[in-house]
């Protein structure tokens, strides 16, 4: 049973076309997170599912009944907003139960028992006779999420719900979303641009872009094997780096080169489609590359951004720019010359013009563990031994 | 910051005053201008008590020795509980009238989509330009062809519909964030409802200011209930001081009659005023 599908779904405003043909399967029970750059029509696609907009086209199902022409409140989904659309003249335990009668005709003695099980369980008891404004930020969102509960509905739609919140309660609430979600199992659909937040709380990510779904998978999948250089370069903190290479035969295998340096790979141009010199886009995320005195590319470093458990080093690599995540306390400075060794298994090749992987190196050796790789290991140890 | 160094501000003005000998001049300007401000009223309430040969002896501003007889002959002898009746009934129908249109053209102005929605807006608007008495004519020839004339309907209903309410309850709708009535319309709250319990409630500061001002214009109405009322006795107040004037004994107009009816006509205007003052200065931005 799906919890929420969406079938060729597109949204014109006048002559821009914000949400371009979306067609997504979220199970019953999934955490689905639409991440995308601002204006990529993420908050559209889930404002269509709310029925807060029309759809221009293609349909909206939800719990295998389509939606499409139904009013919001005929939809059973519960909205968490971000800038959490709290009444202020309601105290928190009005904001919960307003509407409530109106939905699903309840009670009054049934919408306070549910009152106290969703603030129970957000830990918010002690604040619900207070109004809006003698709340906190953090308190504020716990009430608007609690409003969602309250109503128990099929789908829980949320619209960027930390997006308000400072960075440490951001990171708070985000477990405690995710807690929340393993304990109550409602199919969710979760919008918000920091790809952090998708990769940590969705059971799958789709990732959005110009109104289209570039890929939808499990978070790890995204990050190991992006479908398109858009997905490569979004994903990641900081993304992956890509630059525009050709593709060389070297004996039975390839290499990759731009300027003056070369990444062997281990594949055939045939067994990729390609042949000799075509023109490739060559990605490795920053991670993936390591500081390596034997390494094969040469970085001009402009940048150094000490971040505590990693040193990120930004720098030109024959003319692009790239950026390399290296052991702390390194000993680089800017206009230092370094060498990068590259992890083999972590290569990834796209294609220049639609975008689209043509190869990930992971694939053809999954034989070999994501760390598998001896000549890491020796660049760590040797880093380490710099340090003293 | 600036919050805190004006709340200084007020406690230290609010402390009790010393007298900084530097600063006499600027207290005694203060004081001679609020006098000033403040001299119509007073002579008003001093005119209330005297006597007619008392009030026409020009140099004789202190309170008179008819008392309190003047207020009494005016509630009694002319009738001026009647009018005053008859203008707070008018003034709370207006008033409440009023309100209720505006916000009903306000919601649909800002919470609902229909073709020409700005141009509604601005017609609405354009009204703004047209004086009262332009439009005093047709007026009269509609009420007059509806068979309201001499009726509280004629009376209350050319003054229901306000642009000027529109234009400031439209503005005030508009401050609110788009997802609290999205949130309503998540849950399926109608849109009776959400005027009823989430934008009247929230407008409440609005709402109030604005009936102040509805009220006290209302009261101080003259000119249409002159023309469109023929029954004395379904006369409102600021015309019944007109009748005042043509009382008085030979060409010696009653001063003090009209005085004391003119204090009466005022107070349920300040009443109004002093009840609602915070609403109202929160309407306009002022209040701390």
């Amino acid at each position: 049973m799906t919890g929420i599908s969406l079938h060729n779904l597109t949204k014109q405003f006048d002559d821009v076309t914000a949400v371009d043909s979306v067609s997504l399967d979220v199970t019953e029970g999934e955490f689905l997170v639409l991440v995308g750059p601002s204006g990529c029509g993420k908050s559209t696609t889930l404002r269509l599912c709310a029925g807060l907009e029309s759809t221009t086209e293609g349909t909206v199902s939800i719990s295998d009944r389509n939606v499409t022409a139904e009013p919001a409140s005929e939809r059973d989904v519960a909205m968490v907003f971000q800038n959490y659309a709290l009444y202020p003249h309601m105290t928190a335990r009005e904001n919960m139960t307003f509407g409530l009668d109106a939905a699903a005709g309840f009670s009054g003695t049934e919408a306070t028992e549910r009152v106290e099980e969703a603030a129970a369980i957000l830990d918010i008891e002690d604040l619900l006779d207070r109004k809006p404004s003698a709340l906190s930020g953090g308190e504020q969102q716990r009430v608007a999420i609690g409003r969602a509960l309250v109503r128990d509905p099929e789908v829980f739609l949320m619209d960027e719900p930390l997006s308000n919140l400072d960075a440490k309660l951001r990171v708070q609430m985000r477990a405690e979303l995710a807690e929340l979600h393993a304990e109550l199992q409602t199919t969710t659909v979760y919008v918000t641009h920091d790809q952090v937040e998708a990769m940590t709380l969705g059971d799958r990510v789709a990732v959005m872009n110009d109104g289209r779904i570039e890929q939808v998978a499990p978070p790890q999948d995204l990050y190991d094997a992006p479908d398109t250089r858009f997905v490569a370069e979004f994903i990641g903190s900081p993304g992956m780096n890509t630059v525009d290479a050709t593709l060389r035969r070297r004996g039975t295998v390839s290499e990759i080169v731009w300027g003056d340096n070369t990444v062997p790979l281990d594949a055939s141009p045939e067994s990729l489609g390609l042949t000799s010199g075509d023109r490739v886009v060559f990605g490795v995320r920053p991670e993936d590359l390591s500081a390596d005195t034997d390494g094969d590319v040469r970085m001009e470093v402009t940048v150094t951004e000490p971040l505590g458990s990693t040193l990120l080093v930004r720098g030109t690599v024959g003319g692009h720019e790239m950026e390399v995540s290296i052991q702390p306390r390194s000993l680089v400075e800017v206009g230092d010359q370094i060498t990068l060794g590259v992890d083999p298994d972590r290569l990834h090749l796209f294609d220049p013009e639609s975008g689209a992987a043509v190869y990930h190196s992971a694939d053809s050796r999954e034989a070999i563990g994501v760390d598998g790789d001896g000549r890491r290991d020796a660049a760590v140890a040797r880093q380490g031994g710099a340090d003293d | 910051m600036a919050a805190e160094t004006r709340r200084e501000a007020v406690s230290e003005a609010s402390s009790p005053t010393r007298l900084v000998p530097g600063q006499l001049p600027v207290h005694v300007g203060l004081v001679v201008s609020i006098l000033l401000m403040a001299s119509p009223l007073l002579l008003a309430i001093v005119m209330s008590t005297q006597t007619v040969p008392e009030i026409y002896d020009i140099g004789d501003i202190t309170p008179g020795s008819d008392g309190l007889a003047n207020y009494v002959s005016v509630l009694t002898t002319y009738n001026m509980l009647t009018y005053m009746a008859n203008s707070l009934i008018m003034s709370v129908l207006v008033t409440v009238g009023k309100i209720a249109v505006s916000l009903l053209a306000a919601v649909a102005l800002v919470f609902y989509d229909f073709r020409f929605k700005n141009g509604v807006f601005f017609l609405i608007l354009f009204t703004l330009m047209f004086p009262v008495p332009v439009r005093i004519v047709p007026l009269y020839e509609l009420m007059a062809t509806l068979g309201w004339s001499n009726t509280l309907l004629a009376l209350t209903g050319p003054y229901l519909a306000s642009a000027t309410a529109v234009f400031l309850l439209r503005q005030h709708f508009m401050s609110i964030p788009e997802s609290l009535v999205e949130a309503a319309r998540v849950d399926g709250v109608g849109p009776l409802e959400f005027l009823w319990r989430v934008l009247v409630p929230m407008s409440r500061g609005m709402i109030t200011g604005l009936g102040v001002i509805t009220f006290i214009y209302s009261w101080n109405q003259y000119l249409w209930p002159l023309i469109v009322v023929s029954d004395q006795n379904k006369q409102v107040v600021q015309v019944g001081m007109k009748y005042l004037q043509s009382v008085g004994n030979a060409g010696q107009t009653d001063w003090g009659l009209i005085m004391a009816g003119a204090v009466l006509t005022l107070l349920p205007p300040l009443a109004v005023l002093i009840a609602f003052r915070n609403p109202l200065l929160e309407t306009f931005g002022l209040a701390e």
